[in-house]
């Protein structure tokens, strides 16, 4: 339901770095969604997060 | 049951806390954390880590059944680690394991909708040799985007104390020692260098960008997370991640082969009769009585260890030489040994209780009650090297163990006067024989003792008085 440790930013966006090719363009969106949302004043789009999980089926 | 009550170190979840009592071990739940465990419970990756022992056993009851009532609604019993050790105690290798048991349960279950809320090595014990994830509150149902909440964690606890030991040569357990949160970002960015000559793999990644990231957004009130999920920061990526972590913490290798006791051993003063005599003197002394703990007090190469083992159900294995252990854990893994726990412990500097209010983490005197104590070689180098006098050290014997096998060397014992060479004449000449006994008598009775033929040594039996 929720962790009780702060998912910071800049960690955040290290993960997806640090994921390599797999992480790279997701690290540069948050990176510009971010610098945008700063230059322009607006929140970010809200997103709809859901119990939905996005798991890869190369694991079973 | 028997009264239960919640561990000192089980606060930080507001989901889930843990009880001790009666010889078994309780995580409760609030309704929030049943929820969430029990849709996550029978995913493969929960139960495939159960079953080959990488998570500990867990059999789920009714909280009253345990002696618990509300706020829990769900609860699971444990069985008790014989023997609750910290990071701080570990070796490099021991370390390096854990953190590969966190990444790979973390990447399991990640990529089977489970989140792991935490990368803690504190959630990880070893039962002997064997390394365990024994924090079955950790795991939760991953939603759609979810970040791995543990990966900063993972670096402080993890990734900066193995760099530090492997590309620097300093030994991590101090600093862990010192903060239960680990290395900072912070201070890993400041002590690690690059080196052209010895390329330090992860370092531009985990440390460098990874405080500079932390830095340019530390005041950043956006809800980064939202954006993430946006962004595609899904369980792929995320392991991706993780393999590569897996890939850089396996490559790094510990940096010094030697230490001062590594490549010597008092034993080595002794003819081969005074080792084989005085196996035997432990042997029978160990044997003497069932035992459930023996620890192992300058424990070496483990020689004695083993032999306690055979004759007791589990050995804390004890030494002020990092190296040391790490080499006899090493072995003891290789052997499959899980009854025998190495452990790093220098008992002039072992540490009081850490954490929240000096309790979160208990000092080494407060984790087990041994029914026998081994300290064999060790009592010269803890008075005269580390000016801790017998008198004090037999107190804490006495304080810790009802029987006590120690080996006293006399004054004119080749070590003893090695240890003396370099000390003011006179402030150790209570470092004899006589006294020694005259100490040990007042606060034990000796079964039994042997003169080693050695002739400069003498081994004793010792049960507490009172």
């Amino acid at each position: 339901m929720f962790s009780y440790l702060d998912a910071a930013t800049g960690s955040m966006i290290n993960t997806a770095i640090a994921g390599g090719v797999a992480g790279l363009g997701v690290a540069v969106k948050m990176w510009s969604a971010r610098i945008k949302s700063k230059i322009t004043g607006k929140p970010m789009p809200d997103f709809d997060s859901s119990d939905e999980d996005d798991t890869a089926s190369a694991h079973d | 049951m028997a009264s239960i009550l919640q561990d000192p170190g089980s606060f930080r979840d507001p989901l889930s806390k843990v009880f001790v009592g009666d010889g078994t071990v309780v995580r409760a739940f609030t309704e929030m954390g049943a929820s969430d465990i029990d849709k996550v419970w029978k995913k493969k990756s929960i139960q495939r880590a159960l079953e080959s022992g990488d998570l500990i056993s867990s059999t789920i009851v009714e909280p009253a059944s345990v002696g618990l009532g509300a706020p829990w609604v769900s609860a699971m019993t444990h069985p008790l680690v014989p023997f609750i050790s910290y990071p701080y105690e570990w070796t490099f290798s021991m370390l390096q394991d854990a953190a590969m048991l966190q990444l790979k349960i973390t990447r399991a279950a990640v990529v089977d909708g489970v989140g792991v809320k935490d990368a803690t090595p504190y959630n990880i014990q070893f039962i002997g040799s064997r390394a365990q994830f024994i924090d079955a509150g950790s795991f939760e149902v991953r939603k759609k985007g979810d970040p791995w909440y543990g990966y900063q964690q993972f670096c402080e606890m993890f990734l900066y104390p193995l760099m530090l030991q492997g590309y620097l040569g300093v030994g991590f357990q101090q600093m862990l020692r010192g903060s239960v949160n680990g290395i900072s970002i912070d201070t890993m960015r400041k002590l690690l260098p690059s080196s052209l000559r010895h390329p330090r793999k992860g370092r531009f990644t985990h440390v460098v960008l990874h405080a500079a990231a932390q830095k340019r957004y530390a005041d950043s009130n956006v809800d980064m997370k939202k954006q993430a999920a946006k962004s595609g920061l899904n369980a792929q990526v995320l392991d991706a991640t993780m393999k590569k972590l897996e890939s850089i913490v396996s490559s790094i290798n510990l940096g010094d082969k030697t230490s001062t006791w590594s490549e010597y051993s008092e034993r080595g003063h002794y003819i081969e009769s005074s080792l084989d005599e005085k196996q035997k003197f432990v042997r029978d002394a160990v044997a003497s009585a069932p035992r459930k703990q023996v620890w192992d007090i300058g424990c070496n190469d483990g020689i004695f260890s083993r032999i306690a083992s055979a004759h007791s159900d589990y050995v804390v294995a004890m030494d002020a030489d990092p190296l040391v252990i790490d080499r006899l854990y090493n072995t003891l893994k290789a052997e499959k040994n899980e009854k025998i726990l190495p452990l790093y412990v220098d008992l002039t500097d072992s540490g009081g209780g850490v954490g929240w209010r000096g309790q979160e983490r208990p000092g080494i005197f407060n984790r087990g009650k041994p029914d026998i104590v081994m300290a064999l070689a060790v009592i010269h180098h803890m008075a005269i090297t580390f000016h801790v006098p017998l008198a004090s050290q037999l107190d804490m014997f006495r304080d810790l163990t009802p029987e006590l096998i120690i080996e006293m060397p006399h004054a004119d014992d080749p070590m003893v006067r090695k240890l003396l060479t370099n000390k003011r004449d006179g402030i150790h000449d209570d470092f004899n024989l006589e006294e020694f006994e005259r100490l040990l008598n007042e606060r034990f009775t000796v079964k039994s003792k042997m003169l080693l033929s050695s002739g400069t040594r003498t081994i004793f039996h010792a049960v507490r008085k009172g």
